[in-house]
């Protein structure tokens, strides 16, 4: 897994854009043409402790390598960017049923409480991607 | 799986939700937090979004987050609502009410909360707490009706229900095809009748009354009703929308069409052809340099006509109303023309005579030469027919350097002539007035107005008194027309106005006005006229070589004395010009030489005179008096004759005298009586004879108390048998006790007895300062005398030597007819023989 620190990771993660866009998917209300968009949207759960933030994303299928945790410093934005790959890969097959939304997914949540961005530390467990954030 | 799984996403997805709240139905808290909301009701499988910023509620967010069934109970406030601090108590809210269960919650950076709950039961809310920290209460969950499938009549008012909210999709057009999608496939009627509560404009009280309606029959006939009620809202509402759609298409179009003239225009290089002329009027506008009221009026007006389509039926009339005010001479004048010399010049080059009209004319130049602001008179000019009033107005306005314009008001009737109709009234016009002003084109023409005295006035109102205004050279300074309503400032015009007669004019328009009274001319004055203008201008009008005809003296004197009576030149000019045309004729046919017209050529060309002057014959018996009479068209003559005949105290008068004169005989009769003695009459005459009294022509009527003189003097006449004297006319009214009063129209009955060949004249003491007026050559050849009572009349009015002899006659007659009574023959033989 890799853990990345930037000043500024792409546009997107300005003020108030990242929050839109949490309250969107929270709401299920897609951006337009949502039908043709039909992305991977993982949920989250977000928890405050005495001495941490605690993030559980579910990501069922993906594989560790495959994500990447990178920190907008300037926006206090932490965003999970990755790929579920076809479990079936190339095998020749035909398709009885397809439900299941694979390629590339990224997730933004903007952390209001100062945390230590060094100090992160991420596991994925049967499927649940945790960070630990210790509060700064 | 059942068939429903695989056609619709929604429809798949229903079992697995409702069987994990019928799971949830089953593990309800007997007590739960309560949340009080505004216009909110849950039903059962709904979903909610709520946001919540108050602190109570987000507690009980929190608090209910860390139970496992994470459930809490909505209800709706009935109460009004008040201000912030306020928090609804258990009577504020309906004590049915749904139990719900938070699905999602998200945090905001403000620490509000973003939640989704869902409808998870209908519950009986009893047994309240105090809100603190906050409400909870006892929960009953509603169970509801497990529809049974056979049910015919649940199944009709399902399959009602569907079809109505099909017609409501279909005429709201605002529900998307997916919900009407998800509504036509639910299979349980509980949901159903839940869903379709919440379209369309059903209010929360109404959701409310479905929340309370647990029995599913009673609630889809409830829901029913509801839908059927929004439905027929909404195709109302598409009925108006329809109907405005129409019209607005309309405008719409032809708001196009004409967009897409002015630019095929523009490209063409034609300007809109109403934006020229709201530029022309500005312009216009400009340079009429109004007042500053009249200004805002044009303005305002052409900022109406800016924003109006040229095919209103407006369009036309305030385009007019603009033409009119910027074409006014608001401040357009001409310069007086202040040579005195000049002026004289020009009005004695134009008419002969008229001293005290040109007099009063070069006045008024002087003074304005003097004050620059000089309020205008108003003059009036007063005279007969043919006399040159209105000829007069354009010499004075020659002479001044003036526009000239000239209207009858003879006959005018109706009070919109002088000011104008309202613009209200289709066709609407300004009066007269502003007609004339903007022929003038200056503000300070000379404005004639003739005939005023023949003015009419009935239920249009009365035109005299709207010149009221227009003749005060007080008011008219802002004179309003109806039509403009704008003032306008007349005190810079000279009005001339002129009539034949002054009693017919109103007192007050009288009062404005100075009168110069113009009256007829003299022979001596007439011959001068025809020689300097009437000649000539005939000449010319028949084509004759100038000089190829000339007029002696005398022929001119004939045919004013034997072919013409008037006061003025009409009828003289007209003669001439008969002559000129018969000596044209003669020219035409070769005669080249020049003709000098003499007296015996005028009859020869006029035929016989027709007006006999008969005179001093007609005085040959006693009885008869000369008296004088005003006309509107000059003066004249009329023989007063006295008859008496046997009888008793009758006194009988003819010619179509008025009422006035009839009393004036009566008084003279009187005057005769009571002085019987002194006059040498037989006392007892009345008591034997009738009196007869005529003034010819009968035809005419007469009246007024000015023959008063004039009877009298006949009756003693023919009482006396003393004659008159034939070469004396007299005037004057007479009092009981024979005094004689001052009448009016001397002048004019001065020159008509002088026409008629009269020497001597009686006026009454009274008049001698009108009789002043009388042209000096005329008083030259006049004799006049000026009487203070009757006795002074009788000594002057009688032939002397003949007199006594004539006297003697009558005397007898009337002493026989005394003494013999009722003889009657005689007196008619007497009579009969002097004439």
């Amino acid at each position: 897994m890799l853990i990345i620190r930037k000043q500024c990771i792409h546009k997107g993660t300005g003020e108030g854009e990242c929050l839109q866009r949490m309250v969107n998917e929270f709401m299920q209300i897609g951006p337009p043409l949502s039908m043709l968009d039909v992305r991977m949207v993982p949920k989250c759960d977000i928890y405050e402790t005495q001495d941490a933030v605690l993030i559980f994303i579910e990501l069922p299928g993906v594989e560790e390598q495959d994500i990447q945790i990178a920190f907008d410093i300037e926006h206090n934005v932490i965003a999970i960017y990755g790929r579920r790959e076809n479990p079936m890969g190339e095998t020749r097959k035909r398709i009885l049923q397809k439900e299941t939304v694979t390629g590339p997914f990224e997730k933004m949540l903007k952390i209001n409480i100062p945390v230590d961005t060094e100090g992160v530390t991420a596991k994925l467990n049967n499927g649940m991607l945790k960070i630990e954030l210790p509060k700064a | 799986m059942t068939d429903n799984e695989h056609t619709n996403h929604s429809a798949d997805k229903a079992p697995d939700q409702a069987a994990s709240i019928q799971d949830k139905q089953a593990r309800i808290p007997d007590r739960l937090p309560v949340m009080p909301l505004r216009d909110a009701v849950v039903f059962p499988f709904m979903a909610l979004p709520l946001t919540i910023s108050s602190k109570r509620f987000i507690k009980i967010i929190d608090d209910v987050m860390e139970t496992e069934q994470s459930m809490f109970a909505i209800s709706m406030i009935h109460a009004p609502k008040r201000d912030e601090e306020w928090s609804p108590g258990p009577d504020d809210v309906h004590h049915t009410g749904s139990v719900v269960t938070v699905v999602k919650m998200m945090r905001m950076p403000d620490d509000s909360v973003q939640c989704i709950v869902h409808g998870v039961s209908r519950c009986k809310l009893s047994d309240f707490t105090q809100p603190d920290p906050y409400m909870t209460a006892a929960v009953t969950p509603l169970e509801e009706d497990e529809p049974d499938a056979n049910d015919q009549e649940l199944q009709a008012l399902a399959h009602n229900l569907r079809e109505n909210f099909g017609k409501f999709s279909e005429a709201s057009g605002s529900v998307p095809a997916e919900f009407v999608m998800m509504v036509l496939n639910i299979n349980d009627l509980n949901r159903l009748a839940d869903v379709l509560s919440t379209v369309g404009n059903i209010t929360p009280d109404d959701r409310q009354r479905v929340l309370e309606t647990v029995d599913l029959r009673e609630r889809l006939n409830l829901v029913n009703r509801l839908l059927l009620k929004t439905l027929e809202v909404v195709e109302i509402g598409k009925k108006i929308q329809s109907k405005v759609k129409d019209s607005m298409d309309k405008t719409q179009r032809e708001y196009v069409l004409r967009e897409q003239m002015k630019q095929i225009q523009e490209e063409l290089g034609e300007r809109d052809e109403k934006s020229v002329e709201v530029e022309d009027f500005r312009k216009k506008i400009e340079a009429a340099q109004m007042p500053e009221e009249a200004n805002k009026a044009a303005l305002r007006e052409l900022d109406r006509l800016m924003r109006m389509p040229p095919s209103a039926a407006e369009y036309n009339v305030i385009r007019t109303y603009l033409e009119w005010l910027t074409e006014l001479p608001w401040s357009k004048s001409t310069d007086d023309n202040l040579d005195l010399k000049n002026a004289q010049k020009v009005l004695d080059t134009d008419h002969y005579g008229l001293e005290k009209v040109k007099d009063r004319i070069l006045e008024f130049l002087a003074v304005r030469r003097l004050k620059e602001n000089m309020k205008s008179p108003i003059l009036c000019f007063v005279g007969p027919p043919g006399v040159g009033k209105t000829s007069m107005g354009r010499s004075i306005a020659n002479a001044m350097g003036r526009q000239f314009t000239r209207m009858s008001l003879g006959g005018v009737r109706d009070e919109a002539e002088i000011r104008g109709h309202r613009r209200t009234y289709v066709g609407a016009l300004p009066g007269r007035l502003i007609h004339s002003l903007r022929r003038a084109g200056a503000n300070n023409p000379v404005i004639m107005m003739d005939e005023v005295d023949k003015i009419g006035n009935d239920f249009r109102g009365d035109p005299a008194s709207a010149l009221l205004e227009v003749l005060d050279p007080e008011q008219n300074i802002d004179f309003l027309d109806h039509y403009l309503d704008v003032p306008f400032d007349l005190s810079r015009t000279l009005f001339i106005v002129t009539a034949n007669v002054l009693h017919t004019i109103p007192d007050a328009l009288r009062d404005r006005l100075e009168v110069i009274e113009i009256p007829g001319y003299i022979e001596k004055e007439k011959m001068e006229i025809a020689k300097r203008y009437l000649i000539p201008r005939q000449t010319d009008a028949n084509g004759l070589p100038a000089k190829h005809i000339s007029f002696q003296d005398a022929a001119l004197r004939h045919i004013i004395s034997q072919y013409t009576a008037e006061a003025g030149v009409r009828n003289l000019e007209r003669e001439i010009g008969r002559v000129c045309r018969k000596v044209a004729r003669d020219y035409s046919m070769g005669k080249k030489q020049k003709v000098a017209v003499t007296p015996a050529k005028v009859e020869k060309y006029l035929g016989k005179p027709r007006r006999q002057p008969s005179k001093a014959e007609r005085l040959s018996v006693p009885g008869v008096a000369i008296g004088m009479a005003w006309t509107p068209v000059g003066g004249d003559i009329l023989f007063i004759e006295a008859n008496a005949m046997p009888g008793a105290k009758r006194l009988t008068l003819t010619g179509k005298l008025g009422d006035v004169m009839k009393e004036s005989a009566q008084i003279a009769l009187t005057c005769v009586r009571a002085n019987a003695k002194k006059l040498g009459v037989p006392e007892d005459f009345h008591e034997k004879n009738d009196i007869h009294i005529h003034v010819p022509a009968g035809a005419i009527p007469k009246d007024g108390p000015s023959a008063g003189v004039t009877l009298f003097t006949a009756l003693v006449s023919l009482l006396t048998g003393r004659r008159v004297r034939s070469d004396m006319s007299m005037t004057g009214e007479i009092s009981l006790r024979g005094q004689v009063l001052p009448v009016g129209g001397i002048k004019e009955k001065v020159l008509a007895a002088h026409r008629a060949g009269v020497k001597v004249i009686l006026l009454p003491e009274k008049n001698k300062v009108d009789y002043e007026e009388v042209p000096a050559e005329v008083r030259k050849q006049l004799k006049a005398h000026f009487l203070k009572n009757l006795d002074q009349l009788v000594k002057l009015a009688f032939e002397e030597e003949q007199g006594k002899k004539g006297a003697g006659k009558v005397r007898e007659i009337i002493k026989k007819h005394g003494g013999a009574g009722g003889k009657k023959q005689p007196v008619k033989q007497q009579v009969a023989k002097d004439k």
